[in-house]
């Protein structure tokens, strides 16, 4: 895959970081994972996979304004980067490749 | 909101956490606190103790200050203290290796003095005062031979 190698867990944070443009930080991330998947994921699992896509390079991060309800700590706000965007297009279309080259036969479970 | 997050699970998150990821930390924390607090404050506090530990890992964790790093010779300047000596002796080989042989040859005189010294000092120790012991040799010409008596 060209160095695009993406887990499971991470193409879906990396997924749900793009839908919540621009108010992805750790706890609204965990929010939409678990309103859209139904996956209850602890706080610090996110925000390791969060700090491991910013790593990769497939994350930029920058701390937003103080001016909140969290006793007047900022938060750590993601964005895409062009090369995140380039490993959701790259994994979406293998897969996609992948699934049309499948056979109707080998997907067809009737009694025989 | 009254309610507060449990004390020492707060000071302990203080104490372990990398200050640059503190604010983010704390703060989600604190937000997933004040939500659930306000349903079921008893499960909010588990909840908040619960992720304090989740946290609780070595990306997280604050590095102690490494006392292995030199203030007086750092290790860039011993990297240049031997490009130099090397550079050095591809020059001027002589001169290099006369030093080397002249400081190899002292070493092994003072170490070999050394271990003649320490031979000596480790026998007759069994008297009682034996620092004050002395023996006395004397050169005695005897049948026209020079001999040693004790």
């Amino acid at each position: 895959m060209k160095g695009y190698y993406l887990g499971e867990l991470e193409e879906l944070v990396l997924l749900t970081v793009g839908v919540l443009f621009p108010e992805a930080y750790g706890i609204s991330v965990m929010d939409e994972i678990e309103k859209q998947v139904g996956r209850s994921l602890n706080i610090s699992a996110v925000h390791s996979v969060l700090t491991r896509l910013e790593d990769k390079g497939f994350l930029k991060s920058k701390m937003s304004d103080p001016t909140e309800e969290r006793g007047g700590r900022r938060k750590r706000i993601f964005l895409i980067t062009a090369s995140g965007k380039r490993a959701i297009e790259e994994v979406n279309e293998i897969r996609n490749q992948l699934y049309n080259q499948i056979p109707k036969v080998a997907l067809q479970f009737k009694l025989a | 909101m009254n309610v507060k997050p449990p004390r020492w699970a707060n000071k302990f998150l203080q104490w372990y956490c990398r200050p640059e990821l503190l604010e983010e930390i704390q703060g989600d924390a604190y937000e997933l606190f004040e939500r659930t607090s306000k349903e079921n404050p008893r499960k909010a506090k588990r909840q908040f103790v619960w992720n304090v530990v989740r946290f609780f890992r070595l990306k997280n964790i604050r590095k102690p200050k490494s006392s292995l790093t030199n203030n007086t010779i750092t290790t860039a300047m011993l990297h240049n203290i031997f490009k130099v000596a090397i550079r050095h002796f591809f020059r001027q080989p002589a001169h290099s290796l006369l030093n080397v042989v002249g400081l190899t040859v002292s070493f092994v005189a003072a170490f070999l003095i050394f271990l003649w010294i320490m031979y000596e000092r480790s026998y007759d120790q069994f008297h009682e005062q034996p620092d004050q012991i002395y023996k006395v040799l004397s050169h005695v010409e005897a049948n026209g031979d020079l001999t040693m008596m004790m």
